[in-house]
């Protein structure tokens, strides 16, 4: 309690959201966005990098970001023992952000879909055993459970709050399980053949949902310790510096086929970015809550942090995509196909891509910061 | 049926629950291809035959829907391709729908001639085009019909206006021109050693139903090429009942890599063959005795001139010992005459043709062959008692009644070792490899795609000279443009027919070239020399271009006339052999296909009615008809029929080509069975009795003898020599010692151009043929999906290959762009590093590269091997003309 | 019904055939193959060869590609794994799950990619077009619309080396039963437990 005021910045708490301008470019970037989708669904000739070699981009990696934010943040907000009283209003934000983030990360997945006006097909398909149908599931249960959370908190009727407060938990903990089962069940990728997905996906979601408290509770709402969430995000993020740890040092000690993707991960053309994440996205934040320099923007770098990964996570298990395991055949000219072999880029998102997932990401901004000034009246 | 997992999952009462949630939006009918394509109204077959290759033996059927062609297939009742299409077979439709056609007639409006050149094209009428070309030729031909060029290639080879019995085709033969020039073959002339040494053509060829031991030198085999004619199911089959397969390459094939890989520097291929003979004659010290003393003319005594010894006849004479005498070679008395030694007649010694043979090969010893070859003088050692071993000398074998010597071993030499500038000494020697085993023309050993009487001896005993052993009779000032005179064993010379067109003086040519007819030949891309080729065609005053597509030569004429595409061509092409190899549903055979064109889709002609209207209206209908009545109407490569009477052409009427074709099947096939019958029917099968398919069966035991000796050669330098002294000249390029050493009897080893190469050039490139970019026929480098199928699967494609140690040792690494420079021009390339190819080389696959964009960018895009290698005066062969494959190269990074 | 493949490795000559067969068989747009034919060197010079694999889909029976499928779009129908255009979705998990990278994705329009850049659509792609749904994922079909009909798929018909057999792997009087057999003929990692129907014979 003693360092709550040092954490506020003053500054913000008068206009925490500003003014106009803020959403009118967020809402700008939304209809550019929008403007790159349509490029897209239009099959304008290489306005997407989708290639049978790097099937999934980073509509994917937006997407799992958005995801771990969604989770951490329905999660947090389901923890009734974090908040200052039951309508904490960081806590109606923080399920706000959950709700938004979960909504744009379905958002996400469309512009990547071929067939986007199929894509009913994916809440009534026959295929149950398909991980992919669980995830879909699971995401709508959680957009279900939050928007049904949210009623009861401002509705006030604590004895539905008490139970939708434990399904939502519970459903937030099963959204990263289920994705990461899904990536683990490509048996085309061994790069993403872990069941360290799990733990990995529940400590970004942690670091995401935390992330985002402390952020609100920056902005939203003095009152608030934020102790707890800040120690929280130091130990997420000290459990994923060990889980890198853990697998970098099983990728280099361990010489065989199944530690490619991930030993190219490391020392690729793309190690310079991974351990970028791994210096400036979880390592630097924790350095600076201990230190309390400058921690007020740590929760940003964890956030940065989570996106870098999950960019990382595309790249992971685009690389040697057909590797077998006894080495039989020689799936290395497809990696690296013609004309020689050639080494294809794992991972190149077009301009198209990048206005699309900006665009997502700037919807998500926007809801965010409308849905915000509606929740401040609240408190 | 089993159960997959979804059935089983219906069945499950959990399952039931889901499916009935997703049941009611399921489609009644599921479907692989989308509901929005609608079943065609139409659907036609056309039966015909492939020409996306020079072998055209494969059978197709197309299929073409609502006018449409979808689908290019092997036709399954072919005995030869067996329902199978190699890549190219299957990239036809491609073909005809090819963007870069040429699609009506066109005439040339810039007078400005240049591959830079834009010709100007203006549309024009198929009677305006062809009165304009005929006028041109008429005028020639009233002046001097020598005048006018006919220069043929694979582009357009359906066996009519551009072919004939060699060197006697019907354009040319009917305008008057003696200068028929075939752009094909210089960079294959491979065919001067069979002829001397099997009386044949085109190739030898591995009878690989019995054959136990084939060592391919240079040479595709079968599986390489991809070919779907036979070769590839031969071999396959071969290997799988044992037959051992040595691929002697300085790149590991595909056949190298399923047999045995022995990496050789590219030219040095003779070294390695004759320190075969070498240690045969002098360390194995077996040899097929009764095969060379009967069925060659290994015991003919030779005088001290380099001559058979001749009886006041003028018979050649042998050693017969037991009367202790020399007799003429066809002396009934003569039972055994000796194969070695030297004897005295009539007071000089004269020793056999064999002992000097042996004689001469003495230096030529593995380890001499080692330094050169790069090949372990060990390899040389196991590999010739490897063949000799495995030749079983003495063997025979029994054929539907028929005694055969069994000789199951081939050694066959072919382009990668043959056209070199040495590459008829190559080809000789590798002859006398097989003799010396007796595997020529005999079951298990080396044939030849000719089958029938080809060994009937001449008045000296050995195989008659027929074809290109035939010789072309000297004249001076030179008839030919392409100088055939200086080369009378010549296989095709475009390469000296275009550099006499920039200058006849130098040549002692006492005319100009003034019209230039193309039809399917382009010295530009599938020649050296490239800009001197185009240079020469610009100077033509008049060239008129049969073309299927905007090429190099296409840009550079006055009027194209354009052409079907392969499928919208008639045809027909009786294909009496296989070029690679015979197998058991191969051999005997002999098939008549005719193909029912499909509908053309745009303003082309046939380029054989074209040619008919040409000589038509410039006046030399008569001389057409009377060709075809008083010869033969050439049917395939190998085949031509004599019009039977009913069917014999009216002097003074234009038949069409469709017409002479119903006529000449009929003549061949019998009456009714003409056009219209083979397009229901597609093709007729004919099977020759196995035994009559070894040569050997028409002149069995020592009936002919095959030259060991090759006194012909000789003769033909001879007389060449004596021809140059008369007329006090000298063939550009070569001096007459120079010229005397390449007709030597016996072969002997000599340094090329490749080996003299400047330190500096310490690389020589190589080239291959590829399943996906062999010759250039149907546009073949162009066609996208081959471009596609490279691109992606093939990681030698359209690159530099280099050995891995030696990229590492010049700092190079994948990717890097090189430029490539030889003595005679240079181009770029991306390095592929590979453990696959010899140290010295520099590989680059396949027919690629343009030097025009009007056949689109992509196909000019591509590494143009052509551009490095040169036919310079003194750098090819002089008796067969083959340009010299391989080339000096140095490298650099760009 | 159980369709299947047998591929003889030693017979393979690498010569694409079967992928350009396959091309004009399905008329699959722009670059898209269902066909492949994969190399790779092995050794080091002099003792090196090129080793060469024809693949495809290899129509597993515990196939990764049909049980990803979030619309059940891919199924099994007499051993073959096939895809439902008209379901698709085009999410591309199955491209993913494949252990063989069989499938293949098809973004954009069949006529906005075509084979000779910068040219019309020439008429077979016209043609072809409607069979092809843009942003739907394709694969090899094992040439269902010709099995159905009594032929060979495409790339067995074309083989120049005769080295593929087609046939049904319940009958165990089959050529292809036999020639498994005989061979010892063994599918593709099968220790990713996928069970796939196409079997090689040789060495790879």
């Amino acid at each position: 309690m003693t360092d709550r005021t040092s954490v506020l910045p003053t500054a913000n708490r008068t206009s925490p959201l500003g003014g106009m301008a803020v959403p009118l470019l967020l809402g700008l970037m939304t209809l550019v966005g929008i403007y790159s989708w349509a490029r897209i669904l239009g099959g304008a000739p290489g306005s997407v990098s989708f290639s049978d070699h790097a099937p999934w981009g980073l509509f994917i990696a937006l997407f799992l970001l958005l995801e771990s934010l969604a989770a951490g943040a329905l999660f947090l907000a389901a923890i009734p023992g974090i908040w200052n009283g039951r309508r904490d209003s960081t806590r109606l934000a923080t399920l706000l952000v959950g709700l938004v983030a979960g909504l744009c990360a379905g958002l996400a997945i469309l512009p990547d879909l071929g067939a986007p006006l199929q894509a009913w097909r994916l809440l009534f398909s026959p295929n149950a055993g398909s991980p992919m149908l669980l995830d879909v599931w699971l995401l709508a249960l959680n957009l279900l459970l939050g928007l049904l959370l949210w009623w009861a908190i401002a509705a006030g009727r604590d004895e539905v709050m008490g139970g939708a407060s434990w399904l939502q938990a519970v459903a937030a903990l099963a959204l990263p399980v289920g994705t990461a089962w899904l990536f683990s069940s490509m048996l085309g990728r061994p790069g993403w053949g872990s069941a360290l997905l799990v733990p990995e996906f529940l400590i970004q979601a942690a670091i995401g949902g935390v992330s985002v408290a402390i952020l609100l509770g920056l902005r939203v709402r003095a009152s608030l310790d934020l102790r707890p969430l800040n120690q929280a995000m130091v130990a997420a993020l000290l459990a994923q510096i060990l889980l890198v740890v853990g697998q970098a040092g099983f990728a280099l000690y361990r010489n065989g086929p199944e530690t490619i993707p991930y030993r190219a991960l490391l020392v690729g053309s793309n190690g310079l970015l991974f351990w970028a994440a791994v210096l400036f996205g979880m390592a630097l934040p924790v350095a600076m809550v201990w230190t309390r320099r400058g921690h007020t923007q740590a929760p940003w770098l964890a956030l940065a942090g989570v996106a870098l990964s999950k960019y990382q996570f595309m790249v992971l298990g685009n690389q040697y995509p057909m590797l077998t395991w006894p080495e039989s055949t020689f799936a290395s000219s497809l990696v690296a196909g013609s004309g020689g072999y050639r080494m294809l880029p794992s991972l190149l998102p077009t301009w198209e891509e990048w206005a699309v997932a900006l665009g997502v990401l700037a919807l998500f901004g926007l809801l965010v910061n409308l849905g915000l000034r509606r929740v401040r009246p609240l408190d | 049926m089993r159960l997959s997992r979804r059935d089983l999952l219906k069945g499950t009462a959990a399952a039931g629950t889901l499916a009935a949630l997703g049941g009611g939006w399921r489609f009644a009918e599921r479907s692989v291809f989308a509901q929005k394509a609608t079943p065609p109204q139409k659907v036609e077959y056309f039966k015909g035959y492939c020409r996306m290759c020079m072998h055209d033996d494969c059978a197709n059927i197309t299929r073409v829907e609502d006018g449409i062609a979808v689908k290019v297939e092997g036709n399954p009742e072919s005995p030869i391709n067996k329902g199978t299409l190699c890549p190219r077979g299957n990239s036809a439709i491609i073909s005809m729908y090819n963007p870069y056609r040429v699609k009506a007639p066109m005439k040339r409006t810039n007078p400005k001639k240049g591959l830079n050149e834009d010709p100007g094209w203006v549309e024009i009428s198929w009677d305006e085009a062809l009165d304009l070309v005929a006028s041109k030729f008429r005028a020639i031909r009233e002046k001097d019909p020598r005048r006018l060029m006919h220069l043929v290639g694979f582009g357009m080879m359906d066996y009519f206006t551009t072919f004939g019995a060699p060197h006697l085709p019907v354009f040319t033969a009917s305008f008057g021109t003696p200068n028929h020039v075939t752009n094909n073959g210089a960079l294959c002339a491979i065919h001067y050693a069979t002829w001397v040494a099997q009386g044949a053509f085109p190739v030898p060829i591995v009878d690989y139903q019995r054959c136990n031991y084939h060592l391919a030198i240079g040479r595709t085999a079968g599986p390489n090429a991809g070919f779907a004619n036979g070769p590839t199911r031969a071999v396959a089959k071969a290997m799988e009942r044992g037959m051992r397969l040595v691929s002697v390459d300085p790149r590991c094939s595909v056949e190298g890599s399923k047999g045995e890989w022995v990496p050789i520097k590219p030219g040095q291929d003779l070294a390695f063959i004759l320190a075969l003979i070498h240690v045969i004659l002098y360390e194995i010290k077996k040899v097929d005795v009764e095969f060379l003393t009967h069925r060659t003319n290994g015991p003919y005594l030779i005088n001290a001139a380099g001559d058979y010894l001749r009886s006041s006849a003028g018979k050649p004479l042998m050693w017969d010992p037991a009367a202790g005498q020399a007799k003429e070679f066809d002396d009934p008395s003569l039972a055994r005459p000796a194969l070695e030694g030297e004897y005295q007649v009539n007071g000089t010694t004269a020793p056999t043709a064999f002992t000097l043979i042996k004689a001469a090969m003495r230096s030529y010893t593995p380890e001499w062959a080692e330094e050169r070859s790069t090949v372990p003088a060990a390899t040389i050692r196991r590999i010739a008692n490897e063949f000799v071993e495995h030749a079983m000398i003495g063997a025979t074998i029994e054929i539907n009644g028929t005694t055969f010597p069994y000789r199951p071993v081939a050694v066959i030499c072919a382009r990668g070792s043959i056209n070199h500038e040495n590459g008829t000494t190559v080809d000789l020697a590798s002859k006398i490899l097989n003799e010396l085993v007796g595997a020529l023309d005999v079951p298990g050993g080396v044939l030849s795609t000719m089958r029938g009487p080809v060994l009937q001896p001449d008045a000296d005993g050995t195989v008659m000279k027929q074809g290109e052993y035939a010789g072309v009779p000297f004249s001076y000032p030179p008839v030919h443009t392409d100088l055939a005179e200086f080369f009378p064993g010549r296989h095709a010379l475009p390469h000296m027919a275009f550099r006499a067109i920039l200058d006849p003086a130098k040549y002692g040519l006492d005319y100009p070239i003034e019209g230039l007819f193309v039809c399917g030949g382009n010295p530009v891309s599938s020649l050296a020399d490239p800009e001197l080729m185009a240079e020469a065609i610009a100077k033509v005053p008049f060239t008129a271009s049969i073309a299927y597509h905007f090429d190099e030569v296409a840009q550079l004429s006055d009027v194209l006339l354009p052409e079907h595409a392969m499928l919208e061509r008639l045809g027909t092409n009786t294909s009496d052999a296989d070029f690679a190899g015979v197998f058991e549903d191969t051999i005997g055979i002999s098939v008549t296909m005719v193909r029912k064109p499909v509908p053309p889709i745009y303003n082309t002609r046939h380029a054989h009615n074209i040619s008919i209207d040409l000589l038509e209206r410039i006046g030399a209908l008569q001389e057409m008809n009377g060709f075809f009545n008083n010869a033969v109407v050439p049917m395939g490569e190998l085949a031509a029929v004599p019009l039977a009477p009913q069917h014999k052409l009216q002097m003074d009427r234009k038949y069409t080509i469709e017409e002479i074709w119903d006529r000449a099947l009929q003549s061949m096939h019998g009456d009714g069975k003409g056009l219209e019958y083979f397009f229901e029917q597609g093709m007729v099968v004919h099977r020759v009795p196995e035994e009559q398919c070894y040569n050997y069966f028409y002149f069995p035991g020592n009936k002919t003898r095959h030259p060991l000796f090759f006194w012909g050669v000789k003769e033909h330098g001879d007389i060449l020599l004596a021809n140059l002294a008369k007329h006090n000249l000298e063939v550009p390029g070569w001096s007459n010692a120079d010229l005397k050493k390449r007709y030597e009897p016996i072969p002997s080893y000599y340094e090329t151009n490749l080996m003299r190469a400047p330190t500096e050039y310490d690389l020589i490139a190589i080239n291959w043929k590829t399943p996906a970019s062999m010759f250039r026929m149907g546009g073949v480098d162009q066609l996208p999906w081959l471009h596609q199928v490279q691109e992606e699967y093939d990681p030698y494609f359209n690159v530099a290959c280099l050995n891995a140690q030696t990229a590492q040792a010049k700092g190079l690494v994948d990717g890097d762009r090189v430029v490539i420079e030889s003595l005679y021009g240079k181009i770029e390339a991306k390095i592929r590093t590979s453990q696959l190819f010899h140290p010295t080389t520099l590989g680059i696959a396949g027919a690629t590269g343009r030097l025009v964009d009007s056949v689109g960018s992509k196909a000019r895009s591509l590494i143009h091997f052509n551009s490095l290698i040169s036919a310079k005066e003194g750098t090819f062969d002089p008796v067969m003309g083959a340009v010299d494959i391989g080339v000096a190269v140095k490298i650099r990074k760009v | 019904m159980r369709y299947g493949m047998f591929i003889d490795l030693d017979r393979c000559a690498g010569c694409t055939a079967c992928i350009v067969a396959c091309k004009q068989e399905n008329g699959t747009p722009g670059t898209l193959h269902y066909s492949r034919v994969l190399v790779r060197e092995v050794g080091e010079y002099p003792n090196a060869s090129l080793a060469v694999i024809p693949t495809g889909c290899m129509h597993c029976e515990n196939a990764p590609c049909v049980q990803v499928c979030p619309v059940g779009a891919s199924y099994y129908e007499n051993g073959m794994v096939l895809v439902d255009q008209e379901r698709c979705i085009g999410c591309r998990a199955c491209v993913n799950a494949c252990p063989f990278g069989a499938r293949t994705y098809n973004h954009y329009d069949p006529l906005k990619q075509l084979y000779y850049e910068g040219q019309e659509p020439t008429p077979f792609e016209q043609a072809k077009a409607a069979q092809h749904l843009k942003g739907t994922v394709e694969k090899c079909t094992f040439c269902v619309h010709r099995v159905k009909e009594g032929l060979l798929p495409a790339c067995v018909l074309t083989c120049v080396a005769q080295a593929r057999v087609f046939g049904d792997l319940d009958d165990p009087d089959s050529e292809l039963v036999k020639i498994i057999r005989e061979r010892n003929a063994r599918p593709l990692n099968p220790e990713a437990g996928t069970v796939p129907h196409v079997f090689y014979a040789g060495s790879f």
